[in-house]
């Protein structure tokens, strides 16, 4: 039996009067790739928020290898969200250099041992000087950056929410390289995606979430035989 | 002279750099708590301290006063006209406005970089340490603010300090003593090196913010 990375049961999120996310489940196994496409206010981010810690369902449950974590206190939450990194559509970085916004991950987790290079290393990879102030990078540079974060602090499960939306081709290029060492590497990873050609080449498992519910689950087979008509409407580009 | 003038620059910076780096410390702190934490009253709080931005530094001298001389509160201390009353006052002073700026600069960090902190697997403690670190260019310009006060004030020191000549007479309290003596250019003197201090201030912390930019 595959081991679970994550498991989303009954899941419901509300906001005010309006329900963005409604009885969502799916599990994601191990070290397999889960991408989620979806229209425009689909509840993708929500989700994703979720499944990183940062907003608590209304109802239902997230289970991380098992353990509800919105059960656990703030000292084991703090575990798991070490164990997990998120990218953003619009990755946030600290207002200092390179450098300092790459290791702070291993600060915090009590690393001292070969920081030096191991940030050298990450920054190596997205094409960044460690040297360079965060204030001077452009926002796909930025994306890089949050990229580079996370590869230095290795995380076993990967969050990326739409993270190549606003990049040009040759930054989408450095991330999907990324995304494919960090696949082969055999992590767990979630990505919502607008784009259909990144979409089916990651994929695994993929999910069609329209309207705050999941529509269609399949695997790559989706993208050429979708079921659902919203799903098929989707993919050929009819609704967005 | 010239060691006079020696004398009142020293005293001046010793006093006034003290009393910041203490308000500085206690600023922090309470900012921290008062940003960080949610409780009963906060807001009365905040607006005491937002209220006491504007102590009127005579008042200030005059309460200290009071609690300092014989028949004062402390007056065993034996504290009045003394340095560190001066100290004392000045950290009255500049205390609400550093508090007052950090809330204020700390509460306007990004909600989107708390989360990216929280995210990062941030503790509670070490999440406070790198919000304050990154609002850290706002609350430099809360201590320069805060020095520019103290350095500036003469109400309160002079009422318990007493402007006593190479004892407890600085920039302030001399340029009043030597104006109301005529004693003009010596007072414009002062005046000067008063000016140029703050001067000197100001550009450290434009050093300081472009060396971080870059």
């Amino acid at each position: 039996m595959k081991e679970n990375g994550i498991e989303v049961r009954n899941l419901c999120k509300n906001y005010k009067d309006k329900q963005v996310l409604k009885n969502i489940n799916f599990i994601v196994e191990k070290g397999k790739v889960l991408v989620i496409i979806g229209t425009n206010g689909a509840g993708k981010t929500t989700l994703m928020r979720i499944l990183d810690l940062l907003e608590k369902p209304t109802s239902g449950k997230v289970l991380f290898e098992g353990e509800d974590v919105f059960k656990l206190p703030e000292d084991k939450k703090v575990e798991i969200r070490r164990r997990i990194g998120v990218v953003f559509q619009r990755s946030i970085v600290f207002n200092e250099s390179v450098y300092e916004n790459i290791a702070y991950g291993l600060r915090i987790r009590g690393i001292r041992n070969n920081v030096e290079e191991k940030v050298k290393r990450a920054a190596d990879l997205v094409g960044l000087n460690t040297r360079d102030s965060s204030s001077k990078l452009s926002g796909g540079e930025k994306q890089l950056l949050a990229i580079a974060r996370l590869l230095v602090i290795e995380p076993e499960v990967w969050l990326f929410d739409e993270p190549t939306s606003n990049l040009d081709p040759k930054n989408v290029a450095v991330f999907e390289k990324v995304i494919e060492k960090i696949k082969n590497e055999g992590k767990t990873v979630v990505l919502t995606t607008h784009n259909m050609f990144q979409a089916e080449r990651f994929a695994e498992k993929v999910i069609f979430l329209f309207d705050g519910e999941i529509v269609e689950t399949g695997n790559k087979e989706i993208f050429k035989f979708p079921r659902d008509q919203r799903t098929k409407a989707f993919i050929n580009g009819e609704i967005g | 002279m010239n060691s006079e003038i020696l004398f009142i620059t020293f005293l001046s910076l010793k006093i006034s750099l003290t009393a910041v780096f203490i308000a500085s410390i206690m600023s922090i702190f309470l900012a921290s708590i008062i940003s960080f934490k949610n409780f009963y009253g906060k807001k009365l709080i905040v607006n005491l301290i937002h209220t006491f931005m504007g102590l009127p530094p005579v008042v200030v001298g005059l309460v200290l006063y009071l609690i300092l001389s014989r028949n004062g509160f402390l007056g065993g201390l034996d504290l009045l006209y003394t340095p560190t009353a001066m100290i004392i006052a000045q950290v009255i002073l500049a205390l609400p406005i550093i508090t007052g700026i950090s809330i204020n600069v700390i509460e306007r960090v990004e909600k989107a970089i708390k989360e990216t902190i929280i995210s990062l697997g941030a503790t509670t403690l070490q999440g406070y340490i790198k919000i304050i670190k990154e609002a850290r260019h706002g609350i430099m310009i809360a201590i320069v603010t805060g020095f520019g006060r103290t350095i500036s004030e003469v109400g309160a020191i002079i009422i318990v300090g007493g402007n006593i000549k190479f004892h407890t007479r600085t920039l302030t309290t001399a340029i009043v003593s030597e104006t109301s003596k005529g004693e003009f250019k010596f007072a414009l003197t002062l005046g000067v090196i008063l000016i140029l201090i703050s001067f000197f201030v100001n550009y450290a912390l434009t050093v300081f913010s472009a060396s971080e930019e870059k």
